[in-house]
């Protein structure tokens, strides 16, 4: 047979394109050095997918704004967020009154809160509140859910059939209806925060993975790798949990922008950060209370919750889409 | 059927169970020293072990436990310390008051909340779709309490339409008295309707590709029928299973909505019980609305049975 | 093609793109062929060679976006099916042509009973009132040898195994006698023998209603004693197109040829079986030239320059090939 091109130039599964309707492919499966790739999505083309979703690359783009901004609030404030001239016994009973709720100035970027701190500086840390919310106590549902739901989904058995009762007791309880019930126990302050929120949590983690993991356990690529004599743990770092990962990351995305909501939502119950120190939730809080005076206070700490916790959301939404290869192909 | 039924049931009291333990766990480990907090200024030790005594907060772990948890299949929750009244006695009170607020809330999820959803997944990338997108994106990442205070500060302070807070004063008529729920109704309903359109949406697109419409449409039937009959009923099942969930959402809401429309239900209970430190109040409520929460998914779960054949009929499939 | 009888459908030049975010997929690109009544015609080919949707093609319906129908036309009874409003094509579909699909698990609306389900283009296209259309189906359950059909009426398709499910879809399909039925993978999602019961089904009920199918399926060996003429395509154009015999033994296009000798057989002594190496292209970025020739055991230099036109080799017997006129010699040639 002659020598032409090699066939085996074109490479399946790389340019194949995904139709949509009923020409979907559906990849080779290929067993190479252990890296299986079954239905499921490269990185490379996780990113690509991802990178040109605007949304989620709008998302992307503040959450990282927001990241820099809590790792470099001392620079970034130009302020004392914790200065009021109102306990300033230098300053005369004119010019406190005057400080006072003032709206934005040169002085005072966002103006001043009804106790003459400076909003802006305020905002600033608070934002840093906000990051470590997000980030620990979806942290700390993750090591538990992740854990447990290995557990669960990869040994099975009663094991499996006791840590799933346990999940859906903590499923009975709402997030918030939770979180006051365990700080009431513990005390408020922002630590009990993370462990209220995050313990919460691992349940839901825990259920997503444990899923993920029972349906790709029983795939043939699984039982292909176990034939060639992987070890349990090798199994489940290199096989299972590439793939199970995905919805996790998902989330975690979105676990991170609710975490900073139920920060907010826990400030108003007093629970959480305590004043003086600034927490986004806190300032919320406080300024609530004067808007039939000055309303336009609330909807400074008010817009930077909402746009932090909308940004991961549409990087969730975007992770979503990007993870999904059924969604590949559209217009 | 009849096995679904029984086998939710028996999960869910297994869940209470643990619910149970789990409460009366956190009741148990309350440190001593909250009678400090109780007792008025200058009091003398003696005082101080009174309260203990009355509280129970000098028994050991495993008596306080065991002393809780025998009252809660009876519901004695016991006593308040702020109220100092018995738990179950404030919670009757103040529940039907929420639960009025919820039911209303609930109307308007449910209408709108799956109107906008079905509207939004039919006329894709329209503009109704992508306001419905966005207005619902906004609402979902916004404190509630902070629409409560919006929704106050136009409509009742700049607009004058609706009283600012308050339940209806006793002896008002009904119409009236509808006034009054507006507000805390629509705030309560605000982020459970954004979740529902969002979920409305995507269930009913996911429907949407499946093969079955495609068949429908093979036969010959017109786009009104397809999407209406098809893709609907089919679309519509996770919401209702959502709708659930989302109540627990709808709980946890109702406490901070009733502190800003100042409505005297258990949410607003349970707000001073959190800032008094009040255990017995804090874990009594959520206690009992937990109880509910569980129980309203039940009932869900139940249904949902009643709308997706394969649950009903236990999927047993026959051979050829 | 066929003689059986005058022409029912006329395809000719179809050409379906998808607009993808990678580029334009011609999953149908020049696609011609007729269909006579009571013809049997087998459309073969590997998965994402177009065949699937070419046969959505022709009802229109192809979903939009991403797809759309370039150019072409479907002439059914010589009236264009692509330049029909919506209201006139839907007298069409389910009516004077049927169509089933490849997994009747997912094909069928889980929330309905088969008989909702076969009753409602009865209910719309013949207009008979309820109790007669009930009837009717229960007929059709009949016919398609489905037992105790009046309590399977009232049956959810998940409580149907495989074998019956696809039935209850012809019954559905067939429901207000059409004149064509297009069956997309009809047996492929069954088990072997279940596939067997499905294609004698079908070849029984063409038949008796002298119906012409259209059967798309990538088994060559599923269509052998069904079809008769047989339509082959690759990377979405024809590459073949002749009555069944000659492709099985006298195929005049190298895919086929290879096809033919790469399958063991009882009857002839075979050394060694072969293989096509490859894989189909991609339907974004075909290679200029003959869309096979990377694969081709036959290539030569002219197949990568120039695309073969689709020509008559012999009478009644089209190739896409350049050598498809000295077919035979030029396999010979090669293969010593």
């Amino acid at each position: 047979m002659p020598d032409r091109r090699d066939p085996d130039d074109l490479r399946v599964g790389k340019e194949q394109p995904e139709l949509h309707g009923p020409e979907i492919e559906e990849f080779e499966i290929e067993l190479e050095k252990g890296r299986v790739h079954g239905r499921t999505a490269l990185w490379s083309d996780v990113w690509h997918r991802l990178y040109h979703n605007k949304m989620a690359m709008v998302g992307l783009a503040i959450i990282i704004l927001l990241f820099l901004v809590a790792i470099f609030a001392p620079l970034l404030a130009n302020h004392d967020p914790l200065y009021s001239p109102l306990y300033n016994p230098d300053v005369g009973a004119a010019e406190k009154a005057e400080s006072v709720k003032q709206t934005p100035s040169w002085q005072n970027w966002l103006g001043t809160d009804q106790l003459g701190r400076d909003i802006y500086s305020r905002l600033v840390y608070g934002s840093r509140v906000s990051v470590e919310v997000g980030i620990v106590a979806v942290l700390i549902s993750l090591l538990i859910g992740l854990f447990f739901g290995a557990l669960a989904g990869y040994f099975g058995g009663w094991g499996d059939s006791v840590i799933m009762r346990s999940a859906d007791v903590f499923f009975a309880f709402p997030t918030v209806l939770g979180a006051i019930a365990i700080m009431t126990v513990l005390g408020p302050g922002l630590i009990n925060v993370f462990i209220a929120i995050g313990v919460l949590g691992w349940a839901t983690i825990a259920r997503i993975f444990r899923g993920s993991i029972l349906s790709v356990k029983e795939n043939e690529y699984t039982e292909a790798a176990r034939a060639m004599g992987g070890s349990h743990a090798r199994i489940i770092w290199k096989h299972i949990m590439p793939n199970s990962i995905q919805p996790i990351i998902v989330y975690a995305t979105m676990g991170v922008g609710g975490a900073i909501l139920a920060e907010a939502w826990l400030a108003f119950l007093g629970l959480g950060q305590q004043l003086p120190l600034p927490s986004w939730g806190n300032m919320l809080t406080e300024y609530l209370d004067f808007y039939t005076t000055d309303p336009w206070m609330m909807f400074i700490p008010g817009l930077a919750i909402v746009i932090s916790v909308l940004a991961f959301i549409l990087l969730g939404d975007g992770l979503r889409d990007a993870l999904d290869p059924r969604m590949k192909g559209s217009i | 059927m009849l096995l679904f039924i029984l086998r939710r049931l028996y999960q869910t009291v297994i869940v209470i169970i643990g619910v149970v333990l789990l409460i009366s766990l956190l009741m148990s480990i309350i440190p001593g020293d909250v009678a400090r907090m109780r007792a008025p200024k200058g009091a003398t030790e003696e005082m101080l072990e009174n309260i203990r005594q009355k509280f129970n907060l000098d028994k050991p772990f495993l008596t306080r436990f065991w002393l809780y948890l025998k009252g809660l299949p009876t519901l004695d929750l016991g006593d308040s310390y702020t109220y100092k009244r018995p738990v179950m006695d404030i919670i009757r009170e103040s529940l039907p008051w929420s639960l009025k607020l919820a039911i209303v809330a609930e109307i308007i999820i449910v209408i709108f909340g799956i109107l906008a959803g079905v509207l939004s997944a039919i006329s894709r990338y329209s503009f109704w779709d992508v306001l419905v997108t966005i207005s619902t994106s906004i609402l979902v990442a916004m404190p509630i309490y902070w629409i409560g205070r919006l929704l106050q500060l136009v409509l009742a302070q700049w607009l004058g339409w609706l009283p600012a807070a308050g339940a209806p004063p006793p002896g008002t008529g009904f119409w009236s008295g509808i006034t009054y729920y507006i507000m805390p109704a629509a705030a309560l309903a605000a982020i459970s309707t954004a979740y529902v359109a969002r979920m409305q949406r995507s269930s009913l697109l996911e429907v949407m590709r499946q093969d079955y419409i495609q068949t429908a449409r093979a036969k010959g039937l017109s786009n009104r029928r397809v999407t209406y009959k098809h893709a609907l009923k089919n679309g519509l099942i996770p919401v209702v299973t959502y709708i659930g969930i989302d109540f627990g959402i709808l709980i946890g809401a109702a406490v901070l909505t009733e502190i800003i429309f100042n409505w005297p239900g258990v949410g607003h209970k349970l707000y001073n019980a959190v800032l008094q430190r009040d255990a017995p109040m804090v874990l009594g409520l959520v206690f009992v609305l937990v109880l509910l929460f569980v129980f309203i998914n039940l009932l869900v779960d139940i249904s949902y049975a009643f709308l997706d054949p394969r649950i009903r009929l236990g999927g047993g499939e026959e051979v050829s | 093609m066929g003689n059986n009888g005058d022409k029912l459908l006329e395809v000719k030049g179809l050409k379906t793109y998808f607009h993808t975010q990678e580029g334009v997929v011609k999953a149908v690109d020049g696609v011609s062929f007729d269909l006579h009544r009571g013809e049997e015609l087998a459309v073969v080919g590997e998965s994402g060679c177009g065949k699937s949707v070419t046969a959505l093609s022709i009802l229109n319906l192809v979903p939009d976006p991403p797809g759309k129908i370039e150019e072409g036309q479907v002439l059914f009874e010589g009236k264009n099916l692509l330049e029909m409003g919506d209201k006139e094509i839907r007298q069409v579909r389910g009516n004077h042509i049927g169509m089933i699909f490849q997994d009747p698990m997912t094909s069928l609306n889980p929330v309905f009973t088969i008989g909702n389900q076969i009753r409602e283009p009865i209910l719309i296209h013949l207009g008979l009132n309820r109790k007669e259309a009930k009837q009717r189906a229960i007929e059709l359950l009949e016919m398609v040898e489905i037992p105790q059909a009046e309590k399977r009426y009232k049956m959810y398709p998940h409580e149907f195994s495989g074998g019956m499910r696809q039935r209850a879809m012809i019954a559905m399909a067939l429901s207000c006698e059409p004149m064509m039925l297009i069956a997309d993978e009809p047996s492929t999602a069954l088990d072997v023998t279940i596939q067997a019961q499905i294609m004698e089904l079908i070849a029984r009920l063409r038949r008796e209603k002298n119906l012409a199918v259209m059967l798309i399926t990538h088994d060559l060996g599923v269509v052998a004693g069904v079809a008769e003429t047989v339509l082959v395509m690759y990377a979405g154009k024809v590459v073949e197109y002749a009555e069944i015999d000659r492709i099985y033994y006298n195929s005049r296009h190298p895919y086929a040829w290879s096809l033919m000798r790469s399958v063991p057989r009882l009857d002839e002594k075979r050394e060694r079986l072969m293989t096509i190496g490859g894989s189909p292209p991609s339907l974004i970025n075909l290679p200029s030239g003959c869309s096979f020739s990377p694969r081709c055991p036959f290539a030569e230099d002219i197949c990568d320059g120039e695309e073969p036109p689709l020509i008559e080799a012999e009478p009644g017997h089209l190739s896409a090939c350049h050598f498809a006129m000295d077919f035979e010699s030029h396999g010979r040639e090669v293969t010593s």
